[in-house]
């Protein structure tokens, strides 16, 4: 009989360690142990309370009972004390076990949530502490002496699982701080590369800025071309901005340029005709050129002055049949083509000079004064 | 022959390039304004020089007076003093040319330095433009006090370090 329960414990034992052994969280852990616990003792109600003192956490399981306790990490640390105090060791070393006297009297059912026929507190090490309390077994009785040890021996075995979780989940936390930190180094030495660059091009930007205002000191009291033909550009943009939206704009290409000629006469035509009164000779030049030396019958009629003196001196007495015929240019401006296109435009037949004053000298012809 | 110091002291003092530096640069700056405004008259006063052909007479009368006010103002600011000099410089030799043979000419037209509507050119005229010639080149041989862009480059150049 007593072979038969050593084999059942040793049994028991086995499954609990085929049981616990693949699972890696301490609350799976928890959960696996607890219901091992309950079937191999016949107990109903049950729960396992696991305080963590230096990461000051608490994790909790429990089975049938209807509305489990929600712990703080005080209320559970007060409870754990309050059991240390009632076992008969006083004290646990690191991963060993010790039963409550009295359970029922410490843990009441109204603070437990059921009644506690059995409670055992563990020790994992010294910030890693537990309470395992069940509730009424099946046989209603006490734990005999060698279910007791059962109990104290798959406790010690959950131990060392809860041990190793502990480590494993410290590790997978160290773990993610140190994906963290590589992370942040990762930045920081990206961030001083980067840092790095900016002082170098700033660096740059310094020495570069230095050689041009040097540069800048040296060309202030020189000469240089590319300050004229930059004073040209400067100087041809304003005046075509301003000329563009100046009522008093000119166009920058003489408009005679894309004119269609006027009809032309020679010199002795010219003269035949004046001879015969047929036409009119117009001298279109300014007043002090014209003063100076014209063709002797010729009227003066400056462009600028066109429409003050053309009705004095030509508007009345000249005739429809008349040819009026137009002298006048130099090098910079073609007056005769001026005053024959606004001649154009009240008489029908208007020629120009050919030669304008120069062919009428070379010819002979007079001129006044 | 040999200077006098005082002389010498006076003709090169940066004042005295200070003060011919605002005078020539004021002068130019006056004589743009009406030429700038009314650019059909200052293109009837080129053409009565006849020394411009006909279809540039009216690209130089725009362009002309602009560069007179550019260099004008830079002259007065005291930026690019040697550039702004040499281009008065050479329009100044460009002016007294075209007088000058005008005169020898003979033709009878108005100076148009200022204005359209001036007296007739006269050897005055062309004895003013070389008195302002001379000035212009006392400015670009000689310093002058209080140039603007030499000061501020110090200035910056004072930051810097």
């Amino acid at each position: 009989m007593a072979l038969d329960r050593q084999i059942f414990h040793l049994q028991t034992l086995y499954e609990l360690t085929v049981e616990l052994s693949p699972l890696a969280t301490t609350d799976k852990l928890l959960e696996a142990f607890l219901l091992m616990v309950m079937g191999t003792f016949g107990v109903s109600q049950g729960g396992v309370l696991l305080c963590d003192r230096q990461r000051r956490a608490v994790r909790s399981a429990s089975r049938g009972i209807p509305e489990p306790r929600q712990w703080t990490f005080d209320e559970a640390e007060k409870q754990l004390y309050r059991g240390f105090q009632a076992t008969a060791e006083r004290r646990l070393d690191p991963m060993s076990v010790g039963f409550v006297v009295d359970p029922q009297a410490l843990f009441p059912e109204n603070e437990m949530g059921a009644v506690v026929h059995t409670a055992l507190l563990f020790t994992v090490d010294d910030s890693l502490l537990g309470l395992l309390a069940l509730g009424v077994p099946l046989a209603k009785r006490a734990l005999a002496k060698e279910e007791q040890e059962l109990l104290r021996g798959l406790t010690a075995n959950f131990m060392v699982f809860l041990k190793n979780a502990q480590a494993f989940e410290t590790i997978q936390t160290l773990n993610a701080n140190l994906r963290r930190t590589n992370a942040d180094l990762r930045q920081t030495i990206t961030d001083l590369t980067e840092a790095r660059h900016q002082i170098r091009v700033l660096e740059f930007a310094k020495g570069r800025l230095k050689q041009l205002i040097q540069r800048e000191i040296e060309r202030a009291g020189c000469f240089r071309a590319a300050d004229m033909l930059l004073l040209v550009i400067l100087s041809t943009v304003l005046a075509l901005i301003f000329n563009y939206s100046s009522p008093n704009g000119i166009p920058v290409v003489p408009k005679a340029v894309f004119q269609e000629q006027a009809p032309r006469v020679d010199v002795l035509t010219a003269h035949q005709l004046l001879t015969r009164g047929e036409a009119v000779l117009v001298d279109a030049r300014p007043a002090e050129l014209f003063q100076q030396k014209h063709i002797a019958e010729a009227v003066n009629l400056p462009a600028a002055l066109f429409d003050v003196i053309y009705p004095m001196k030509l508007g009345r007495t000249l005739k429809p049949e008349q040819v009026v015929l137009v002298y006048g240019r130099t090098i910079s401006k073609r007056y005769d083509e001026d005053v024959t296109q606004r001649l154009l435009q009240r008489h029908d037949q208007v020629r120009v000079l050919e030669g304008g004053l120069a062919a009428w000298e070379e010819k002979g012809f007079a001129v006044a004064p | 022959m040999k200077w006098p110091v005082w002389l010498k002291r006076s003709i090169t003092h940066p004042v005295l390039g200070l003060l011919l530096r605002v005078y020539i640069g004021g002068v130019f700056i006056y004589a743009s304004m009406d030429k700038i405004s009314y650019s059909g008259e200052f293109a009837e006063t080129i053409a009565s020089y006849q020394l411009v052909p006909f279809w540039a007479v009216n690209l130089m009368a725009l362009v002309m007076p602009w560069a007179e006010l550019v260099s004008g103002i830079l002259m007065v600011l005291g930026v690019r003093t040697k550039s702004a000099a040499a281009a008065i410089v050479g329009m100044l030799v460009m002016f007294s040319l075209a007088i000058l043979i005008t005169l020898l000419r003979g033709i009878p037209i108005g100076c148009g330095c200022f204005t359209s509507v001036e007296e007739p050119l006269g050897w005055m005229t062309l004895g003013r433009d070389l008195v302002w010639l001379i000035m212009a080149l006392h400015v670009y041989i000689f310093p002058s006090a209080l140039q603007l862009e030499g000061r501020l480059l110090k200035s910056l150049q004072e930051v810097e370090e």
